[in-house]
């Protein structure tokens, strides 16, 4: 029996995030995000990335709540004990987006 | 359930209006559970939680029913409900406070019916909303 496909666990904004990790394409840790490029081209920024389970079993987001939260999202899991956001890599969102950082005094600007 | 046929509902309170629901759709009443928040959700949506292992969303209900603030909750409540109607889901209703399992009457329910809210009932504490959770349910 084939093993599930792994999901990469990261952290944004106080919320688990889960991500197949067959969409991710290449991770660079930098502060005070880690910036993940998909391979869609989507990029997204993570403030910590918890590593790799298998053990998560995909839940829908229940249809009722979908008026209240228009994102797009593959579902809902638990990683223990906790809930989790699963993210579509077709349409990350907007909470995942890479913030532009504030220019500072003295930046050039283009 | 909203003819003449009697029906047992909970009462809970949510904010500063009491209400009931039908209790063949209360799973479960626990205390208030962790919540976890949900970026970019309206403000119905309490956050997530997690029960028994499964990912559960959590609704506040004194934002569906747009109650009024009410009274500092001394015993928060989490009610895990069916919601919908042939395709039923489960959810969890955040409320201030538990009440008490009442009769109701559909003929009894009186008062225009809008989303949640199937009417107004009558009841010992005063008026209660009565809700329609099949109301809520995501086949619209």
């Amino acid at each position: 029996m084939s093993r599930p496909p792994p999901w990469l666990l990261l952290r944004r904004h106080g919320v688990l995030w889960a991500l197949p990790h067959a969409a991710l394409g290449e991770l660079s840790a930098r502060r005070p995000a880690t910036t993940l490029e998909l391979r869609g081209g989507a990029t997204l920024e993570a403030d910590e990335v918890l590593g790799l389970a298998a053990e998560i079993e995909p839940r829908p987001f229940p249809r009722c709540a979908r008026r209240f939260y228009r994102d797009t999202v593959a579902g809902l899991a638990v990683w223990r004990r906790q809930p989790v956001v699963l993210v579509d890599p077709g349409s990350a969102p907007p909470s995942l987006a890479v913030e532009k950082e504030n220019p500072v005094n003295g930046d050039e600007i283009r | 359930m909203w003819d003449d046929e009697a029906f047992k509902a909970l009462t809970v309170r949510a904010g500063d209006a009491w209400c009931a629901m039908p209790l063949p759709r209360v799973r479960r009443v626990i205390k208030s559970l962790k919540l976890h928040p949900l970026p970019g959700a309206g403000p119905e949506i309490a956050g997530l939680a997690e029960v028994d292992g499964e990912p559960l969303v959590i609704l506040s209900l004194e934002r569906l029913i747009e109650a009024p603030p009410g009274p500092a909750a001394e015993f928060p409540i989490t009610l895990l409900v069916e919601v919908g109607g042939a395709a039923r889901e489960v959810v969890g209703l955040a409320a201030d406070q538990p009440g008490d399992i009442v009769y109701l009457v559909g003929s009894a329910i009186a008062g225009p019916s809008r989303g949640l809210i199937r009417g107004e009932a009558r009841l010992g504490r005063g008026l209660v909303r009565v809700l329609d959770l099949a109301a809520l349910g995501g086949e619209d």
